[in-house]
């Protein structure tokens, strides 16, 4: 059933003051627009649930990313969903997790899937490319360009030379 | 305003035909779902536009991963795209662009936004993590692994050298 005007309306303030809470580094505020706080990264698999857990994946990044911030570039009502294209600019000043910080800034295209029931907010589920940042970060090469392929070649010989050996003999 | 249940289910019925076409490898009538072919993906900054682009993008794909197939996570429907969450399997058993086939296996969590202008759809916009793959074929390691550490200083000891240089100066 889809949301009525008035659902879509609340839902809508929710996901734009978590956004700019965020933005304003109101880490408490932005905790608040959860009705549960869950975050779900699906490019590492990693889940974080609840206040405490959630409090701590903002402290890292706030500590690995001060600057961090987002622009909200379009965002889709759906049933049970509010859905976010967005992109999140940052400078790596601090350690993230062991990666000491690089001085570089990054810039990425996202997309925010905000979970309700009814009128609360309960995930946000974010999609995102890892090696978009990495790349930035200078600590990753896109391994289809010629450093990319150089560098995955001396890096990871067996797996690359069985493949030309695969390819030549069609097996 | 709202979107009427029959348009909504019309829609996502032509999601669907899309995604078993495509795991069909029937791509006539993968073409035939758009009323412009037109594939964005964000992670790459790939765009793919007109039945020509697409057609060859999809017998690219189809050379590099034969087996691929789509499974419909969750359907999430918008007023203007139905965005799709799904797994994505394959087995890197031919070429793709210089990279020689590594004969590994990869799965992927990823969102697809169709978009549609009324019943048409106009574009497939795809949000997904280059990194899992890489690391699925043996050709990337995760930067946080010890293995990946090591890698990240070896081929990139200028950046991890500057980082580790600024987090003892803390400047």
């Amino acid at each position: 059933m889809a949301p009525g005007a008035g659902l879509r309306k609340k839902r809508e303030e929710i996901v734009r003051e978590h956004m700019e809470s965020e933005n304003r580094h109101e880490f408490d505020a932005t905790l608040d627009t959860f009705g549960h706080p869950r975050y779900e990264l699906i490019a590492t698999g990693e889940v974080y649930d609840g206040t405490e857990e959630v409090s701590g994946y903002y402290d890292d990044t706030r500590r690995a990313f001060p600057d961090q911030r987002n622009e909200l570039l379009a965002l889709h009502h759906a049933d049970d969903a509010v859905l976010v294209e967005a992109v999140v600019r940052g400078t790596h000043r601090g350690p993230l997790r062991s990666l000491p910080p690089t001085g570089r800034e990054f810039e990425l295209p996202i997309l925010a899937i905000f979970v309700f029931e009814g009128d609360s907010l309960i995930c946000e589920r974010v999609y995102f490319d890892q090696l978009t940042v990495l790349r930035q970060l200078g600590i990753a090469r896109d391994p289809l360009s010629l450093t990319g392929r150089v560098q995955t070649l001396v890096t990871h010989p067996l797996t690359i030379g069985r493949g030309v050996i695969r390819q030549v003999t069609g097996r | 305003m709202a979107i009427l249940e029959t348009q909504s289910t019309r829609r996502q019925e032509l999601v669907r035909t899309h995604v078993e076409a495509e795991n069909a490898a029937d791509y006539e009538s993968a073409l035939a779902t758009f009323k412009h072919p037109r594939y964005e993906y964000v992670a790459s900054d790939e765009v793919y536009d007109g039945a020509e682009d697409v057609m060859a993008h999809w017998r690219e794909l189809d050379r590099a991963f034969p087996d691929q197939r789509i499974e419909i996570v969750r359907l999430h429907t918008a007023d203007h795209a139905v965005l799709m969450e799904a797994l994505a399997r394959g087995t890197h058993t031919g070429p793709y662009r210089g990279l020689p086939p590594t004969g590994r296996s990869w799965e992927q969590q990823f969102l697809a936004i169709f978009v549609f202008e009324g019943d048409a759809l106009v574009c497939e916009r795809v949000y997904y993590d280059v990194a899992t793959i890489l690391q699925q074929l043996g050709i990337a390691r995760e930067p946080a692994s010890l293995t990946g550490r090591l890698e990240t200083a070896a081929s990139h000891p200028l950046t991890i050298g500057r980082g580790v240089v600024r987090r003892v100066t803390g400047r």
